[in-house]
């Protein structure tokens, strides 16, 4: 194997997760025979408010040949300094992005990274692998699809690649022993894209069609984190319950990989569609805490955002799965289009008559590729157009209204919120 | 905005501040208490007051008997002196009392003497507030810290200093509580008002208690208080002819008296909200609370 082909994939999260994206691109590197013989491959997998990037770059202790950086809303400002930085250390090493951050417009991202490489789009697991193989072979990059690159000055768009399916092509990392698995922040996914199209979402906007991995893949994931101990983990589905007979199928499979010696936190689930029978079949999945909306609660700004409400059915939804002793965590955006400080202090208070297990508040970002930053225009959203791109105010939330909003969220979710 | 469920536990108190009605009020005896521990389902949120709950030498025990028997949040109302005992302090928030809210008057001895009519030395109360700081540097924990300041014609003058005073505790918010005597409406009201913004600027969330919205006026969003138990005011409140027009009359109990007695006294209805609609709204979640 030759010094020179030393790979780093950085990622940066938010406290408590560990990525599973880096994960994939790990396993998809080694499965490949061609690639694993030729390249070293080390994963710098951190939390994004423990390291300032003159402490990630202590990480990088070999020459890089190559460096991905997986760039989300959250990390993105960071990413782009380590960038800048790497370039400036290492002036030969080919940095390359990818990630929902980066996805919607690379051109934008050259203009402010013009020296990168390649910037990915979409699904990088199979994109990744090809275009490194095309650095070894030091052949163009014009035929690699699913990414961007700079031929002169100009930015050159190359074709978008097919969604990866099925899903199973893709290995899994559990296999491929890459994740450094920890009790509580261990993450599965199950499906990509959701039915829903949540208007500041990117998940539903992004794939166009829901894929699943087979029941048979899960079963498998699910027994090789349980073999190493891990006691409590979650999913990274968008939504847990969105389908009842596969619901059905997934807690089969979950109780013969025996997820009885386990337990689930956080599941993702729509609140209205909880009965019930959905509510045993949680608990024989051993869930102990989901996560759901409402979001908002006035009808204009959940028309605004494109979500479906029913008041009446999530509160029983919530208060069944209570009952069962399920923990439910609910869900506020501040800054949502339509909304205003009442309104914003009215679904505050539908959440707190429902006494959730927690409140979660958080300020709307609005995200590129999104379909509220593509009609920002509709609804006056001015932001920041850097990441994490908050919002600063729209046509009825002002900008004085919504730093009310979060100064009131912020004590109210420390006395609600209790651990 | 969180309703809590009040336990008034005893009538003692280390103050004897004139507008104070709370220590008229019944309290619990041993065996009510008891009765109420034993219920099948206690409150989630509860709010324990007295006098100075914390001078009732069983107070850590009821504290760790309501946690046990599912009360998640507990509020403790108190001049915080009594907390300048470390091992007091420690105690009631390892055994899960997690919200504290300090009546607070001045950091003027004399001025804090004179409102309260007692002797209380300020340098114990002082000395209870940075224990409930020490505890998140020395043990993890960090238990919510509310200031109620009380506002009246003797500490008026003040009100943003002792606000300015206070932030160096890390106050997760602060209550202005307006009580009589009062001299003038619009020099009370400039002064709330600044208060509010330097509350605001430093990302502290400030309610007031005991004004009705239509002295701040809309601008203040203090609509907000609605939603918590200090809309429900203490003095003896009434409405008058305007508020027949007023957009707030159903949710607000009118003016309290004390206003209605200062020479400068007028109220403008808020008629014209164009937030009318979602003031409704608001006000039909606000009655599942
Ligand atoms: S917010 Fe959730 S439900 Fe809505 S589109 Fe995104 S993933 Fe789907
Ligand atoms: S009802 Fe009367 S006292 Fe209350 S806010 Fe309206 S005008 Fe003021």
């Amino acid at each position: 194997m030759s010094e020179e082909n030393y790979c780093y994939l950085v990622a940066l999260n938010i406290h408590g997760y560990n990525s599973l994206a880096l994960g994939y691109l790990q396993a998809s590197i080694k499965a490949d025979q061609q690639l694993k013989s030729n390249i070293e491959i080390e994963a710098i997998d951190l939390c994004v408010d423990c390291y300032d990037v003159h402490q990630i770059i202590q990480f990088f202790r070999r020459k890089p040949f190559l460096i991905g950086l997986s760039c989300y809303v959250w990390n993105f400002n960071k990413m782009q300094h380590l960038a800048r930085l790497i370039n400036s250390l290492w002036p030969e090493a080919k940095i390359v992005l990818g990630g929902p951050e980066v996805t919607p417009h690379p051109e934008l991202v050259f203009q402010k990274l013009p020296f990168l490489a390649a910037v990915v789009s979409g699904e990088g697991e199979e994109t990744f692998v090809e275009l490194i193989k095309t650095f070894l072979k030091k052949e163009p990059l014009r035929k690699v699809r699913g990414i961007a690159f700079k031929n002169g000055e100009s930015v050159v768009v190359n074709e978008p690649r097919s969604l990866i399916e099925p899903l199973d092509k893709i290995p899994s990392p559990f296999e491929a022993g890459v994740l450094e698995l920890k009790d509580g922040s261990t993450y599965l996914e199950t499906y990509r894209g959701c039915t829903f199209k949540c208007a500041y979402c990117f998940e539903g906007k992004n794939y166009s069609r829901v894929r699943h991995f087979s029941l048979e893949r899960i079963k498998r994931d699910v027994k090789l984190i349980l073999d190493k101990g891990i006691k409590n983990f979650s999913f990274v589905d968008p939504v847990f319950n969105l389908n009842r007979e596969h619901l059905k199928k997934m807690v089969r499979v979950l109780k013969e990989a025996g997820i009885n010696k386990a337990s689930l936190h956080t599941i993702e689930v729509v609140a209205e569609n909880i009965d019930g029978d959905i509510v045993s079949l949680l608990k024989d999945a051993s869930v102990e805490s989901v996560e759901t909306g409402p979001q908002a609660v006035h009808p204009h700004t959940l028309k605004n955002i494109n979500r479906c409400f029913n008041k009446e059915r999530f509160r029983k939804g919530v208060l069944t799965l209570k009952k069962a002793g399920i923990k439910v965590l609910c869900d506020l955006i501040i800054g949502l289009p339509g909304d205003n400080f009442y309104r914003f202090l009215a679904s505050t208070a539908f959440v707190l008559s429902l006494a959730p297990h927690r409140i979660i508040f958080s300020t709307l970002h609005v995200l590129p590729g999104t379909p509220l930053f593509e009609n920002k225009e509709d609804y006056k959203l001015i932001f920041d157009p850097e990441a994490p791109h908050y919002i600063w105010q729209n046509a009825s939330f002002s900008y004085r209204e919504i730093r009310l909003a979060e100064i009131l969220a912020k004590s109210l979710g420390k006395e609600y919120n209790l651990d | 905005m969180i309703r809590y469920h009040s336990l008034k536990i005893n009538n003692s108190c280390l103050n004897s501040c004139s507008f104070c009605s709370e220590i008229k009020q019944d309290f619990f005896s041993p065996e009510k208490l008891n009765d109420f521990l034993n219920q099948p389902k206690l409150p989630e949120s509860i709010k324990i007051f007295g006098g100075e709950p914390l001078t009732v030498d069983f107070l850590t025990d009821l504290v760790a008997n309501l946690r046990r028997k599912g009360a998640r949040r507990i509020m403790i109302k108190t001049t915080a002196a009594p907390l300048s005992d470390f091992n007091l302090t420690f105690n009631l928030v390892s055994k899960g009392a997690h919200h504290f809210e300090i009546e607070f008057f001045s950091f003027e001895p004399a001025i804090y003497q004179a409102m309260t009519n007692s002797d209380l030395s300020l340098e114990l109360v002082l000395q209870g507030i940075s224990n409930l700081r020490r505890l998140s540097l020395e043990n993890g924990q960090n238990p919510f810290l509310s200031f109620r300041i009380i506002v009246n014609s003797a500490n008026i003058n003040e009100v943003t200093r002792n606000l300015v005073f206070l932030l160096k505790f890390r106050p997760d918010r602060f209550v202005l509580s307006i009580v009589p005597p009062l001299e003038k409406l619009d020099f009370t009201l400039e002064k709330v008002r600044e208060a509010i913004k330097i509350a605001n600027l430093n990302l502290i969330w400030l309610q007031t208690e005991n004004v009705p919205f239509c002295l701040l006026g809309e601008d203040c969003y203090h609509y907000g208080e609605l939603l918590t138990s200090s809309f429900l005011f203490s003095f003896k409140a009434s409405k008058l002819k305007s508020c027949l027009e007023c957009s707030a009359s159903k949710v607000c109990q009118g003016v309290p008296s004390f206003y209605q007695e200062l020479e400068d006294f007028r109220v403008s209805p808020l008629i014209s909200s164009e937030k009318f609609e979602d003031f409704e709204f608001l006000k039909k979640e606000m009655e599942r609370l």
